[in-house]
């Protein structure tokens, strides 16, 4: 990846955070990082690059840094320069930009394509029945996980069905694509070409053929979704990935209880949390569900809304401290400030 | 059954094949009678066969040390490739849990592959005390004496794991070590000298042709060998010292020579690996533009020439690389390009690697964070401090060890800049006595082909390019 990646995720008049915008990459947040995250509308880029090294990330910003590309506006916060402003638009036109970003989180789609990969080659070399031939080395895990699904599959209809299934998806993309993607198998006598022998732009490099492949086989889970019945062969494999639900088990038993109408105190008593940790899945739940699925108005009263916007005249929501409304030290005011800075984020994007 | 019978049958059963390799059986032999051993076999000259036959011939698991993840990579690919399944590698992709359950159950498997800063960790030393042990191998040994002192301080545990494990069979394996580094090797473990087997391969390699030439610009340099790419038949490995340059170069040969060229690096990802592998393997692919990172666990046994487009580290590093030619045991050649000032680089990889006396000064005084003079030299430092060496202790070892490696890379130097006698120079490093041999040649002005014989190309793969998904398909599958 460019360092020049970076700068498509910072903007010209937003100052932003670049530990908000590594904890994002890296899926290392917590309930202030996504909140960020949603301001800067960079939810959908959340798990990216879970590979990515702390001070690789750090070099890349200091290059930037000192390229005139990005300025320092505070400690910690970034903001782009014309130059960078430049930058991003020029890299936007000579790279691959990301179609699916929130699909291919949801999807999980990186996980399902190393398999996919696998089980691809394996079938390939056993409708050719040849037992001899080198396995891509993927994880352990995933080896065994593809074990456990061949030996479970009913071989008198396993080739067809992969054959025919795949044939149907590689129809429905356009035929470029298609010839692409195929010619990156790996399988029986055929080892798969890499992104540099696809004819892809001159000015792509690997980084984006990764990008472009997240999106094929985000095409490929949606397509399987809409087409395949749960016996399918390539279901029973996503099967063992599958979709990442929107909200955490426990953040969702939590929100479930306020949306039926517990407060934060029974909840807390029922659930055995703390009373900070119950409002933390309620944020939580709140930053990632559509607007119309969170009870906003129970908390967000008239009363509530009129006595923070007194105290917040600011247009600019990211200029807001919650020190500016804080009365006394209860718990719930933190609460109401942030959920109102959530609200109003939503509804800032439903308008734009 | 006689040993030799089983020893005979195991092979046959498992390989397929009906004779040893030179040393092989050697080796073998010894380590079965209990002794442990040093085996300087050639590149191709089939090492693992060693290890792999001892996980047959008797009880308890094979315990084989590896320094590169990709080596190892290979490694597993190549026991899969044979059907054996109980086979597993240790290393810093598995997780967590994927790491406690191998643990776990680690008696099951008959072969364990680990990286060397696993194989240093106390929960990992303590499953491995729990069980069996038919052979400890360290492969690539060399590196002990290479790395080790430098940049990997976990390969300098090896003698006190050993201990640690009940000293199981000592195995170590390496392609080129001279005398005196077989000597330092076995002094590392505390083994009475009628403890070790030892058997030494020659390090020449008779049916590779030698050739080095000194060009005058960095310019020429690509075009010369651009043009020798031209003239040379089959599949290559040209070697360089940077990713980007491997990158850059593979591009502009693509274009230029019209072969099919591609690079590879450490920075590829593990399915482009495969890949390209695989695409060399199977000859879709001429020649490949790669750092050192590429083929320590290379299969291809038909490679026709490694032309080096930089210096090698040392006399050993650079034997190890061209020993990957003409496996088959068919001619094949090796040429060195040289430019005076080439061994820059490899001098600022030797800064690079080796701490200097103020950073030693300033970090064991406290004044420089590990972030001040890199990760890797502060875990050496700690490594070091742990055994008690102080400041001037540790200035006096990182003179040693850059005194040697600039010896070392002086000897490569001197080996691009020969005039003449190429083997013989080679053989005298490696303690060897000279041979009358004339398969070589020097300088441009002497390059010719002629006394080379290679072999007919079988076949020429074409790469799949250009094909509809729809062919692709209906390969892939039947």
């Amino acid at each position: 990846m460019k360092a020049e990646f970076l700068l498509t995720l910072f903007s010209k008049q937003q100052p932003r955070r670049s530990h908000v915008i590594y904890a994002l990459l890296k899926q290392q947040t917590t309930g202030s990082t996504e909140y960020w995250g949603l301001r800067y509308h960079l939810l959908d880029w959340i798990g990216l690059l879970p590979q990515l090294y702390k001070q690789d990330y750090e070099n890349m910003l200091q290059d930037l840094l000192s390229e005139r590309c990005l300025r320092q506006s505070e400690k910690g916060l970034y903001i782009l320069t014309d130059k960078g402003e430049l930058m991003a638009k020029r890299y936007a036109e000579e790279h691959y930009l990301l179609q699916l970003p929130l699909e291919r989180y949801t999807y999980q789609t990186a996980s399902f394509m190393q398999l996919f990969l696998l089980a691809n080659q394996v079938v390939s070399e056993w409708s050719h029945q040849n037992r001899h031939y080198y396995p891509m080395q993927i994880g352990l895990r995933q080896q065994q996980l593809i074990k456990q699904w061949f030996k479970r599959q009913d071989r008198a209809n396993l080739l067809d069905a992969w054959k025919s299934d795949l044939t149907g998806f590689l129809a429905s993309l356009s035929e470029k694509q298609a010839d692409r993607l195929a010619a990156s198998f790996v399988g029986h006598t055929h080892a798969g070409l890499n992104f540099d022998q696809l004819n892809f732009p001159k000015t792509w490099d690997d980084f984006d053929f990764y990008l472009w492949q997240l999106d094929r086989y985000t095409e490929l889970i949606q397509y399987m979704e809409t087409h395949f019945s749960n016996d399918n062969p390539m279901v029973q494999l996503y099967a063992f990935v599958g979709k990442k639900p929107r909200l955490s088990d426990s953040v969702q038993a939590s929100f479930m209880a306020a949306k039926q109408g517990a407060s934060f105190q029974d909840i807390a008593q029922q659930r055995h949390l703390k009373l900070g940790t119950v409002q933390e899945h309620l944020l939580t739940a709140a930053i990632w569900l559509p607007v119309s699925d969170f009870p906003y108005e129970r908390y967000l009263t008239d009363d509530v809304k009129k006595h923070l916007s007194e105290r917040l005249p600011d247009q600019d929501i990211d200029n807001w401290r919650f020190q500016m409304v804080r009365e006394s030290s209860d718990i719930q005011e933190f609460f109401n400030f942030r959920l109102y800075q959530i609200w109003l984020t939503k509804q800032e994007t439903s308008d734009e | 059954m006689s040993e030799g019978d089983l020893i005979q049958q195991t092979l046959q059963k498992h390989f397929g094949f009906e004779s040893f390799r030179p040393g092989q059986r050697e080796i073998i032999e010894a380590l079965l009678a209990g002794k442990n051993a040093l085996g300087m076999l050639p590149t191709g000259g089939g090492k693992s066969l060693i290890y792999q036959m001892m996980g047959y011939l008797r009880s308890g698991t094979v315990v084989i040390v590896t320094p590169l993840l990709s080596l190892m990579q290979d490694q597993v690919a190549r026991f899969n490739y044979l059907g054996e399944k109980d086979v597993v590698a240790l290393n810093s992709l598995l997780d967590k849990q994927e790491k406690f359950s191998v643990l776990q159950r680690l008696q099951n498997y008959r072969f364990v592959l680990i990286s060397p800063e696993m194989f240093n960790q106390a929960e990992v030393i303590k499953a491995f005390e729990q069980i069996q042990l038919n052979t400890l191998v360290i492969d690539e040994a060399h590196t002990i004496l290479n790395w080790g002192p430098d940049f990997r301080p976990d390969y300098l545990e090896f003698p006190l794991i050993h201990q640690k494990l009940g000293q199981p069979s000592l195995l170590l394996l390496t392609a080129t070590a001279t005398t005196d580094m077989k000597t330092e090797l076995q002094a590392q473990f505390n083994l009475p000298k009628q403890a070790w087997f030892t058997y030494t391969e020659s390090v020449n390699r008779p049916n590779i042709f030698l050739h080095t030439e000194q060009v005058q610009e960095q310019d020429d340099k690509r075009e010369r060998l651009k043009s020798l790419l031209m003239q040379l038949p089959g599949s290559g490995i040209v070697y360089v010292s940077s990713r980007k340059l491997a990158n850059s170069l593979a591009e502009w040969l693509r274009q230029t020579t019209g072969k099919r060229v591609a690079a590879y690096h450490g920075g590829l990802d593990n399915v482009a690996r495969y890949r390209l592998q695989q695409q060399f393997m199977e000859n879709q692919l001429d020649v490949i533009v790669a750092t050192s990172a590429f083929g320590m666990g290379i299969d291809k046994d038909d490679i026709r020439f490694i032309i080096h487009f930089h210096l090698s580290q040392d006399l050993a590093s650079y034997m190890q690389e061209i020993g990957r030619a003409g496996r088959d045991g068919k001619h094949a050649v090796a040429i060195m390009l040289y430019r005076r000032g080439d061994e820059r680089l490899q001098h600022n990889l030797i800064d690079a690697s080796i701490p200097t006396d103020a950073m030693i000064a300033g970090y064991l005084s406290g004044e420089l964070k590990s972030t001040d003079i890199g990760h890797e030299r502060a875990r050496l430092l700690d490594y070091y401090q742990q055994q008690g060496l102080s400041v001037v202790d540790m200035q006096s070892l990182f003179k040693d060890r850059r005194k040697t490696r600039e010896h070392d890379l002086n000897e490569m130097v001197k080996y691009a800049r020969c005039e003449h006698g190429l083997r013989d120079f080679i053989l005298n490093y490696f303690d060897e006595s000279a041979l009358e041999s004339d398969f070589e040649s020097i300088g441009q002005a002497n390059w010719s082909l002629e006394k080379v014989t290679f072999p007919t190309i079988k076949e020429h793969n074409p790469v799949i390019e250009n094909e509809s998904w729809a062919q692709i398909l209906r390969k892939l599958f039947k």
